[in-house]
């Protein structure tokens, strides 16, 4: 009665398993030109972490500032003192040690297209130098690096999109170097690069590394792509 | 345009105030966000080492003829700068002292500099920071040097006829090398030069002609500085070596399994070199 029953249900039994089989291959198939992930870790929060004033301040009528907003009126100095004044740590070389990185920087800026300009060798990469700089108490330090181009090749930064949170990032700069550990890497359509989270610079101190990746569109001769990957710096002495 | 110039050396040394006119600010991004203002500080009087005071402090001690800082990041404020000879005790009278008002997302230039007859000065200029377009910069010229008008060359070609002392002209350049020569308004003979300028794309380079005709100490620094504001796009590749694979093409996909892509773009990689 089983052997019969089994018997009889032995040819459902292989066509299950080979449709299973054949979508197993299918799929096998799929995975292989699906695009890679280049997406890992979390991006530091893009709101300026303001300043708390001390519990007993509150209550005084005044309504509370909603969390994410600066603690003071953007333009408002903080005070005139000259204590303030700092030299600018330019920098002038990028060190990534797992993807092979060591490159010297030059200063780029932007375009009237808003695009950032970028050194024409693509061996070299730009810091944004309308952004922050390292050891500035806010805002982004921006590099921008060619992953490759037509006339010479792969770029300083041909293995951004390698790059995995915890890697160690230096920068040369004022004549010391700035540790960076890195917490994220994100794969953006450039079609809808979220500006504000790549380039603004109204957070706590990072460092922003932006390449191109993903697709190629031979047509354009551009990626489809931005990768960035987001770094936050190690404290002196913890590195 | 000379700007303002102020505070002669001497006994013509006087407090004078600079207020820097609020409509020709241009705001650096992460300067304005942060509520500083950035300011670098030029060095263009020869054999005359100084000590820099700002509100009585010192910042830049033992500053030397043909130095240009680092920009400096500075809270928006008043600031009265005082000039002291190298070494000279801080209560002693400055050679030179301006009070400036620096506004917060400003972008401006102090130079120690000579006038046109030779006389110790502080200059100040607002850096102009508005966009060029895509893949050009910005090539500015200021003429901080005890010497007559001048003429600049990029190349072989004039390109700034009858500078004088004080003044400023801006150029828009393609990204590059600029060969630059200063000769005296007319003539051919270089004063300065030529020197390589470096030209990036979205950024203003300054050159500043310093020092003295008379005493033959004419030469050019070059500062830096970025220009635009935020970004909102960067292409970084052009090669389609490091292309993802791409999901329409699905019979291309399977052959082109990572091991297939990689030597394929080591394929062209080099032939592109070997035709480099």
């Amino acid at each position: 009665m089983i052997a019969r029953s089994l018997r009889n249900r032995w040819p459902a039994a292989a066509l299950v398993a080979g449709l299973l089989l054949a979508g197993g291959a299918a799929a096998a198939g799929y995975a292989a030109v699906r695009p890679p992930n280049h997406n890992f870790g979390t991006v530091p929060p893009a709101a300026y972490a303001p300043v708390q004033p001390p519990a007993h301040f509150a209550g005084h009528g005044q309504p509370s500032r909603p969390a994410g907003q600066p603690s003071r009126p953007a333009g408002q100095p903080s005070d005139s003192g000259v204590g303030a004044i700092v030299s600018l740590a330019v920098p002038v070389r990028l060190r990534i040690p797992a993807i092979g990185v060591s490159a010297s920087i030059i200063p780029v800026g932007v375009a009237t297209t808003g695009e950032l300009g970028i050194p024409d060798d693509p061996r070299v990469v730009g810091w944004w130098a309308g952004g922050a700089a390292p050891g500035q108490p806010t805002g982004a330090v921006v590099l921008v690096g060619h992953i490759d181009s037509a006339a010479s090749g792969p770029g300083a930064l041909f293995r951004l999109a390698g790059l995995r949170p915890g890697a160690v990032v230096d920068l040369t700069a004022g004549g010391r170097t700035w540790r960076y550990t890195v917490q994220a890497l994100r794969a953006y359509p450039k079609a809808n690069l979220p500006t504000g989270v790549v380039f603004g610079q109204r957070v706590t101190p990072r460092l922003v590394i932006v390449s191109c990746g993903g697709p190629f569109d031979s047509t354009t001769g551009h990626y489809l792509d931005n990768i960035v990957a987001y770094a936050v710096p190690v404290p002196p002495g913890h590195s | 345009m000379r700007l303002l110039k102020l505070a002669a050396a001497g006994a013509a040394a006087g407090i004078a105030t600079l207020a820097a006119g609020s409509g020709l600010i241009f705001p650096a991004a992460a300067s304005a966000a942060s509520g500083n203002a950035t300011v670098t500080v030029v060095h263009g009087i020869p054999n005359t080492p100084v000590d820099v005071y700002a509100n009585g402090k010192e910042i830049l001690p033992g500053f030397t003829f043909k130095t240009v800082t680092q920009p400096l990041s500075l809270p928006a404020g008043s600031y009265t700068i005082d000039v002291r000879k190298a070494g000279a005790a801080a209560t002693s009278k400055p050679i030179l002292s301006a009070t400036e008002q620096v506004p917060a997302g400003a972008n401006l230039t102090i130079v120690a500099d000579l006038t046109a007859s030779g006389t110790p000065a502080l200059t100040p200029f607002v850096n102009d920071t508005s966009a060029v377009g895509a893949g050009d910069g910005r090539l500015v010229v200021r003429h901080t040097a005890e010497a007559p008008a001048v003429d600049v060359y990029a190349g072989t070609a004039k390109a700034i006829s009858g500078l004088a002392n004080g003044q400023q002209q801006a150029l828009t350049v393609p990204a590059g090398t600029v060969a630059a020569k200063v000769t005296l308004a007319g003539q051919t003979a270089a004063v300065i030069g030529p020197v390589n300028v470096p030209v990036t794309a979205g950024m203003a380079t300054v050159v500043y002609a310093i020092g003295s005709a008379s005493g033959k100490t004419l030469t050019a620094v070059t500062q830096q500085y970025a220009l635009g504001g935020m970004p909102t796009s960067a292409h970084a590749g052009s090669g389609g070596l490091g292309a993802d694979p791409a999901t329409s093409a699905w019979p291309f996909g399977i052959a082109a399994a990572a091991g297939v892509s990689l030597a394929g773009a080591g394929l062209v990689a080099a032939v592109r070199r070997r035709r480099a």
